[in-house]
């Protein structure tokens, strides 16, 4: 692949000339290619800048014989060595600083952008037409002094020549060189960390669950009275292990739950369908447990949201959370409503990671306590430090508001609440609809 | 098989509390149960003497629960015998090797006890 390639503009119309230019950039291809595949040993750079260098004092010399050999003035020709001089100096420059520089192809860059402008497109060019005037009959003062040429029409070439050599050296080596030697260290790194992740979170979740079930399973036999019977305190006794451990279990469910989704472990599945028949579903569910436990229960859904991006799993467990919540907080009496609706950005008051015009919005909103001003921006954050008061006002509510909010994240969308004490609580989940291409 | 005599069934779990669970929740349902604590020792229990089923933990020690079912359904003596296979919730891989292996249903862990003695019924009927 050439980085760099040749342009007819570049022609100084002296032959010699221009076929060692050729030579030189033929050379800084060479560089580019060892560059991008980012493989570079230091043998083979230091011969590569051997060969530039020394192709470099070659040229140089050239140019400077036929100069004299020619007859172009002397200021000219004294130009042309202070040039001479500047590219070997940022040649051994760059050699030198080869080992501090991060980014060898903007080092590259510089070093032809500096080349060209000043000599292939300046320099030569100029001497060339001094050569042509000369050839014609001019005299060598009259000639040097006869720079008329305007820049501009020379800078067009040079742009573009830059541009492309930007291009496919600066990014394409950034990116490719670079990823294939770091990238390639710590894509083993993360991988190596992730399979440790995975496997302790297996097995502290196995650890953590299985005697906790047991607790569970005997516990249900003593209060069903399958174990012989029981006194009415055993029974008793025995229903208060199953629920204390009940509760406990949903915790160590959330708490691995969140460790997964805080490794990156759990991996949208969203299918286009209509929710609406998935919050039936969900309804239907609650309007039971409202029933139990002496609350009011409405949905109140849009009609024909139609269909959407839709990863049921979370969409389940994301209600679950919120429905939960707002059950538990309403004391009997009281009234939990689901509202769904499909919204514009505009409505959105979360951040969201990725944009869409339109999000499905899902409100649950209660007529319970409310939330206390302070404790309120606070929701989602994970297990602030050294906050009792939040855990012990607000139990159980820590871990799943944390999971709302990665749930919704996870789905594309985000979070809120809003609450007057009081007055209830409303919680809203955005989730995109028309989830923009990128 | 008849609906009045007592069916017998083989538990097979590593772990003792599991084993303990398992066989109250059978028994209290008026099956005789026998059990093992690995795939070796189930394999002895079944020459002993043929159970109309087996409750059977995947992940154990030594002899795994894929393995056990594979000797048995390769046994023309055993082949016949149900085996309901007992699985974490999320190995979704499990299932399908154990439906090749030729396992006749799942149970997931936790055990529900409503959810076994559900499928045991209807696994002895057939």
């Amino acid at each position: 692949m050439k980085a760099f390639t040749w342009d007819q503009r570049f022609e100084t119309g002296l032959e010699m000339v221009d076929q060692q230019h050729r030579h030189l950039v033929d050379l800084v291809n060479v560089a580019g290619n060892i560059l991008l595949g980012g493989k570079a040993s230091e043998t083979e750079l230091q011969d590569l800048f051997g060969q530039l260098a020394d192709y470099a004092i070659y040229h140089f010399n050239e140019e400077e014989r036929l100069m004299v050999e020619i007859g172009v003035d002397p200021r000219h020709v004294d130009a042309h060595k202070i040039q001479h001089r500047e590219f070997l100096k940022q040649v051994t420059m760059m050699w030198n600083n080869r080992a501090l520089s991060k980014d060898p192809a903007a080092m590259l860059h510089g070093f032809l952008s500096s080349w060209l402008s000043m000599h292939i497109l300046g320099q030569d060019q100029e001497m060339a037409r001094n050569i042509a005037r000369i050839r014609a009959g001019e005299n060598p003062a009259a000639a040097c002094n006869a720079e008329a040429e305007t820049v501009d029409r020379r800078i067009d070439p040079l742009l573009e020549a830059l541009e492309r050599l930007y291009r496919l050296l600066s990014v394409q080596n950034r990116e490719l060189a670079d990823a294939n030697t770091t990238l390639q260290q710590a894509k083993l790194e993360v991988e190596q960390a992730s399979r440790g992740k995975d496997e302790f979170l297996a097995a502290i979740s196995h650890e953590l669950k299985t005697p906790l079930n047991h607790i569970l399973g005997f516990a249900d036999l003593l209060k069903e009275g399958l174990a012989g019977e029981l006194s009415a305190e055993q029974q008793s006794m025995a229903q208060d292990i199953f629920d204390a451990g009940s509760k406990q279990l949903a915790i160590v469910n959330a708490l691995i739950e969140l460790a997964k989704l805080q490794a990156g472990k759990v991996k949208l599945q969203a299918r286009p369908e209509d929710p609406t028949k998935l919050l039936k579903e969900i309804a239907t569910r609650y309007a039971a447990k409202a029933k139990a436990s002496g609350l009011a229960f409405a949905i109140d859904v849009q009609q024909g949201l139609g269909e959407m991006p839709l990863d049921r799993e979370v969409v389940t467990h994301l209600l679950d959370q919120l429905l939960g919540n707002a059950f538990k907080f309403t004391p009997s009496g009281g009234k939990v409503s689901l509202v769904v609706r499909r919204v514009p950005h505009t409505d959105v008051t979360a951040p969201v990671p990725s944009a869409a015009d339109e999000y499905l919005e899902l409100a649950v909103i209660d007529n319970g306590p409310g939330i206390a001003p302070e404790i309120l921006p606070r929701l989602f954050q994970p297990f602030v430090q050294g906050d009792g008061r939040l855990a012990r006002s607000h139990q159980g509510t820590g871990i799943g508001l944390v999971l709302v909010k990665l749930l919704a994240e996870l789905h594309g969308g985000g979070s809120a609440a809003h609450s007057e004490p009081g007055s209830g609580a409303k919680f809203l989940v955005w989730l995109p609809i028309d989830q923009q291409q990128p | 098989m008849e609906q009045t005599k007592q069916s017998t069934i083989l538990v097979v779990d590593d772990d003792e509390f599991n084993l303990k669970l398992l066989n109250k929740m059978l028994s209290i349902e008026g099956h005789a149960v026998r059990t093992a604590a690995s795939g070796d020792a189930a394999l002895t229990s079944v020459a002993e003497q043929l159970p109309d089923l087996i409750l059977l933990d995947v992940m154990m020690p030594g002899l795994d629960g894929f393995e056990v079912t594979r000797r048995l359904k390769a046994d023309a003596r055993t082949r016949s015998i149900p085996i309901i296979m007992v699985t974490a919730l999320e190995d979704q891989e499990s299932r399908r090797k154990g439906l090749e292996t030729g396992a006749a249903d799942f149970l997931t862990k936790p055990v529900n006890r409503a959810e076994l003695q559900m499928r045991v019924k209807s696994l002895l009927k057939r």
